[in-house]
C-alpha cells in the first residue's frame, strides 16, 4: 500500500511536471511570411489559433541544422489558417520540450 | 592562471599507467585489463556517436522570424538599422544575482534599445520607455552570450534584428 502511494505520487509529480506551462513572450503581432504590411492594410480576423511544436518534430523553417522554436510554431499557426500574421500572440513552453502559440489568425 | 588550473584536469592517464595501477593494487592480470580497456573504448565510441546524433540539430528560441511587432499597427515603418537587446544575469562565485534571462525582457530591451547591464534590474519601465521605442523588428534571431571567469560570470539571452519605428 505504501509502495503504491509512492508510485502514484511520483506519477502525479511527473505528469504535473510535463504539463507545466511557462509563459515565454506576448506580443501584439508576429509573422513568419511578411516583414511588414501596407499602411492601408485592413486585415480580416480568421479566428483563434492554437499551435504547438515539440523538439524533434519535422520542421518547415529549418536553416541547415538549426530550428527556431518561435519560427516553427508561428509558421505552423499561419499555415493552419492560411494567415499572413498572428495577432495577440502568446508563446509559452509546455513541459520541457514543447512550445505553444495562442493567438488570433489574421489575413 | 585559469588555464594552468584547468589544463591538468584535461590530461587523461595513459593505458600503461592504468594497467600498472590495477595490476599492482588489485592483482588483475593483463588479459582481464586488456578486455576491460577494449570495452571502455567501445563504450566511449558509442557514447560519442550517440552524443553526435543528439547534437545534430540545435534549437535556438528564434532563428529568423520575419516580423515581431510591439504595436497593433503593422503598417510599414522607418528603418533604424540593426538593433540588439539582451537580458543578462550576473553571478559571483557561482551565486546568481537574480532570475534566469527571459525572452520578454530581452525583447523589451531591444525595443527600447537599453542594455542588459547589472543596474538595469533596478530600473522601472518608466525609465526605459522614453518614447524612442521601436514599433517592430524584422528578421529576429536569438542567441546565448556571456562569460564565466570563475569569480564573476555573466549569462545573457540576446535578441537581434532590424528595427523599425
Amino acid at each position: 500500500m505504501k509502495n503504491l502511494k509512492i508510485i502514484l505520487s511520483a506519477g502525479a509529480l511527473i505528469l504535473n511536471g510535463c504539463a507545466t506551462t511557462t509563459p515565454l513572450l506576448s506580443v501584439p503581432a508576429v509573422s513568419m511570411t511578411n516583414p511588414s504590411f501596407p499602411p492601408d492594410y485592413k486585415p480580416t480576423n480568421l479566428g483563434a489559433v492554437n499551435s504547438k511544436y515539440c523538439y524533434g518534430e519535422e520542421a518547415s523553417t529549418k536553416h541547415g541544422d538549426t530550428v527556431g522554436l518561435l519560427d516553427e510554431v508561428t509558421m505552423k499557426a499561419q499555415k493552419e489558417k492560411n494567415a499572413t500574421f498572428i495577432s495577440d500572440a502568446h508563446y509559452s513552453y509546455e513541459g520541457a520540450s514543447c512550445i505553444v502559440l495562442e493567438g488570433t489568425a489574421m489575413r | 592562471m585559469i588555464f594552468l588550473l584547468i589544463f591538468p584536469l584535461t590530461l587523461q592517464p595513459s593505458r600503461d599507467i592504468v594497467f600498472s595501477y590495477f595490476h599492482k593494487y588489485m592483482g588483475l592480470n593483463n588479459l582481464t585489463l586488456e578486455k576491460g580497456w577494449k570495452m571502455k573504448t567501445k563504450v566511449m565510441t558509442l557514447g560519442l556517436f550517440l552524443l553526435g546524433m543528439v547534437g545534430c540539430t540545435s534549437y535556438p528560441i528564434a532563428q529568423n522570424v520575419k516580423m515581431v511587432s510591439f504595436d497593433d499597427n503593422v503598417g510599414k515603418g522607418t528603418s533604424v538599422g540593426p538593433v540588439r537587446g539582451e537580458d543578462c544575469i550576473w553571478s559571483i562565485f557561482g551565486y546568481k544575482m537574480g532570475g534566469l534571462p527571459t525572452l520578454d525582457k530581452a525583447m523589451a530591451n531591444a525595443r527600447t534599445q537599453s542594455g542588459g547591464g547589472i543596474t538595469d534590474a533596478f530600473k522601472s519601465s518608466k525609465d526605459t520607455l522614453n518614447g524612442n521605442t521601436l514599433r517592430y523588428i524584422n528578421n529576429v534571431s536569438t542567441e546565448n552570450d556571456g562569460f564565466n571567469a570563475v569569480v564573476v560570470g555573466k549569462q545573457c539571452l540576446v535578441v537581434k534584428g532590424n528595427g523599425y519605428k
